[in-house]
């Protein structure tokens, strides 16, 4: 069974009496260590589709199973543990809690996890390791540069040892050099195991992805592997 | 989240809000200080008022014709003279005296003054707790003798002597007849409980007193009242009822009622305390709207606040946050609030109470029922005004709430 299965997904938004289908049926295979870009323009149902494999809005008809659980009916407790347990999302704009340390940051998936203190720090620190900022775990996000931000919340979305990680436009509000940046770091984290799913308009980030997904009116439109895949020098990783 | 987690995020939010949190703080500070201060106020108050009544004792009784409780059609029986010396022979332990009061117009040396004379026995003088300035009290010698003596209160000896030890060995005249006088008695501080009148009366042996009145009207001479103060305690209904049985014996009952009623000075304590206990709690009661008023301000803040941190609770849930958690996260805020401002509240409370109880000179009493309440009604508001901002805040959809600018 792949990692993530979705069936014939159908999203139909209700506004009053009016019945706007976002989603038209979608089908959709993912193994694991994929590195899958999702692209289209802005109201071809890319957006809902994020919402409905990152868990955070429900599909009105169709089938998804998630690592081996179906989570097409499930409740809003049950779909929040999932979020916290196989999902780690990155945003455009970072969505760090701004008050928090990164730190404090990289720990509040642990903390909806119920993982004791002591762990919880422990992994925390690993994950920001991991991105190069163990020396920035005391910083607040209004003492990061944007790349460094981002780098955060990479390291929020992983801690948790999710089944995919799902990227919403990352390098969206981020100068080019620092979005490669950040591209080399999902390349390096494929390369580790890491599954990927990035969610993009842009066609030079899509070619970083081992696999494009293209969506229009709802409907997935093509389905294929990278050719000239873009390989970005990690080399500028450290800050 | 657990609930060290959730205090922790709280007070980091609280202190990051210090102003507005203070502002909003303000409607439980005053609604808890106020009630506190209220019921201190009361506390204290009674204690003074009781204290004055406790000084007169709560050992002490009297007996008196029932007139509220006569049937109609009846005249009402009074108590003989011959009753107070049977009943002296009864009730053992215990100081007692007829009350004879009559309002005379005295004179001396020319001069006139009105004065309530009142017949007692000695024992009156002690069981009232009535010291002596200068000279000595009625003696049981005066009573058997009959002797023309009198004991004034301080202002009238003034009022005709000057200076109270020029007083002694003079005489005062009333009735129509000449009374020497053997003391007078020290001020009387006023008190929440005396208007301090007694400084204005004279007393009297009782038979004497009895003697000089012309009872033709009444059929005979009557007593109004006579008093008791037992010796023991525990000994007071013993003698309300010793005395109750003893003149509805000798008066019989009228249609099945006492013909005489026997009333305790505890009574007048009970009272007393109901009466403050129901001002007491009206008013805790209109302190209390402000604890209303004050939950309402802090409704408005944690809605505003729900509302302001919408994309952090679209984060947290993205992050795996359930509805408990957020619920828990607002409820745990607001509450701290109000047990903050509660806090505060309280120790206003107590300072305001300690400056009424030094202008008014009472005695001290710091309400700890009203400290507790303070602290419960503070988590109680905390919890119903937060409820619903939380659940606002926990009903979100976390897809609204994370394209939420």
């Amino acid at each position: 069974m792949p990692l993530m299965l979705l069936e014939d997904i159908v999203k139909v938004y209700r506004m009053g009496k009016l019945e706007v289908p976002a989603l038209g049926g979608v089908t959709l295979y993912l193994e694991e260590h994929e590195f899958v870009a999702i692209m289209g323009p802005s109201g071809s149902g890319k957006s809902t589709l994020m919402n409905i494999i990152g868990c955070l809005d429900r599909l009105t008809t169709g089938r998804y199973v998630l690592d081996g659980v179906d989570v097409s009916q499930m409740a809003d407790n049950e779909l929040a543990e999932v979020r916290n347990r196989k999902i780690g999302f990155v945003f455009q704009t970072f969505n760090l809690l701004p008050r928090m340390t990164s730190l404090r940051n990289v720990e509040l998936p642990l903390i909806y996890n119920a993982i004791s203190k002591r762990e919880r720090r422990d992994r925390a620190l690993e994950a920001l390791k991991n991105v190069g900022l163990e020396n920035r775990a005391l910083h607040r996000p209004n003492e990061l540069s944007g790349g460094q931000r981002q780098r955060v919340a990479i390291a929020r979305a992983l801690v948790n040892r999710p089944a995919i990680l799902l990227a919403d436009e990352p390098t969206g509000n981020l100068d080019s050099r620092t979005g490669e940046e950040i591209m080399a770091t999902f390349q390096s984290l494929n390369e580790q195991g890491v599954t990927i799913i990035l969610v993009t308009h842009e066609p030079d980030i899509a070619a970083c992805a081992r696999r494009i997904v293209a969506i229009r009116d709802g409907l997935v439109t093509r389905d294929e592997a990278v050719e000239n895949r873009t390989i970005v020098s990690t080399g500028s990783l450290s800050s | 989240m657990n609930w060290t987690e959730g205090f922790r995020e709280s007070w980091e939010t609280i202190r990051h809000n210090r102003m507005r949190t203070l502002l909003t703080m303000l409607g439980m500070n005053i609604g808890v200080a106020s009630v506190i201060a209220v019921m201190a106020v009361g506390l204290m108050g009674r204690g003074a008022i009781m204290k004055g009544i406790e000084n007169i004792g709560s050992s002490l009784l009297w007996v008196q014709a029932a007139k509220d409780s006569y049937p109609t059609g009846h005249d009402i029986t009074y108590m003989r003279p011959e009753d107070v010396s049977a009943l002296s022979g009864i009730v053992q332990d215990a100081w007692i005296s007829p009350n004879l009061r009559a309002n005379y117009s005295m004179g001396s040396n020319g001069d006139e003054e009105i004065s309530s004379v009142y017949g007692i026995w000695p024992g009156y003088q002690r069981m009232w707790g009535r010291s002596l300035q200068t000279g000595r009290p009625l003696s049981q010698d005066d009573i058997d003798q009959r002797r023309r003596v009198v004991v004034l209160g301080m202002n009238t000896a003034r009022a005709f002597f000057g200076a109270e030890e020029d007083a002694l060995g003079k005489s005062v005249t009333f009735a129509g007849k000449d009374f020497t006088v053997i003391g007078v008695m020290a001020k009387k501080e006023r008190t929440p409980v005396d208007d301090g009148s007694d400084d204005d009366t004279a007393y009297v042996p009782f038979e004497v007193l009895s003697d000089v009145t012309n009872w033709d009207a009444y059929g005979g001479p009557r007593v109004m009242r006579v008093y008791f103060k037992v010796q023991v305690q525990a000994d007071l209904d013993y003698v309300a009822s010793q005395v109750g049985q003893f003149l509805s014996q000798r008066y019989g009952t009228i249609e099945g009622k006492d013909r005489f009623t026997v009333k305790k000075a505890e009574d007048s304590i009970n009272t007393t305390n109901k009466v403050f206990d129901i001002i007491t709690t009206v008013i805790t009661l209109i302190a209390g709207i402000s604890l209303v008023v004050g939950g309402i301000g802090i409704m408005n803040i944690m809605l505003i606040t729900v509302t302001e941190r919408t994309k952090e609770i679209g984060i947290r849930k993205a992050l795996g946050a359930k509805r408990r958690d957020i619920l828990a996260q607002f409820l745990i805020e607001s509450v701290i609030i109000c047990l903050i401002g509660g806090g505060i509240g309280i120790l206003l409370g107590v300072g305001i109470t300690a400056l009424i109880s030094v202008i008014q000179k009472w005695e001290y009493l710091l309400p700890w029922t009203a400290i507790v309440i303070g602290v419960v009604v503070s988590i109680t508001i905390g919890l119903f005004f937060g409820i619903y901002p939380a659940t606002k805040a926990a009903r979100l959809d976390p897809v609204v709430a994370l394209t939420k600018e």
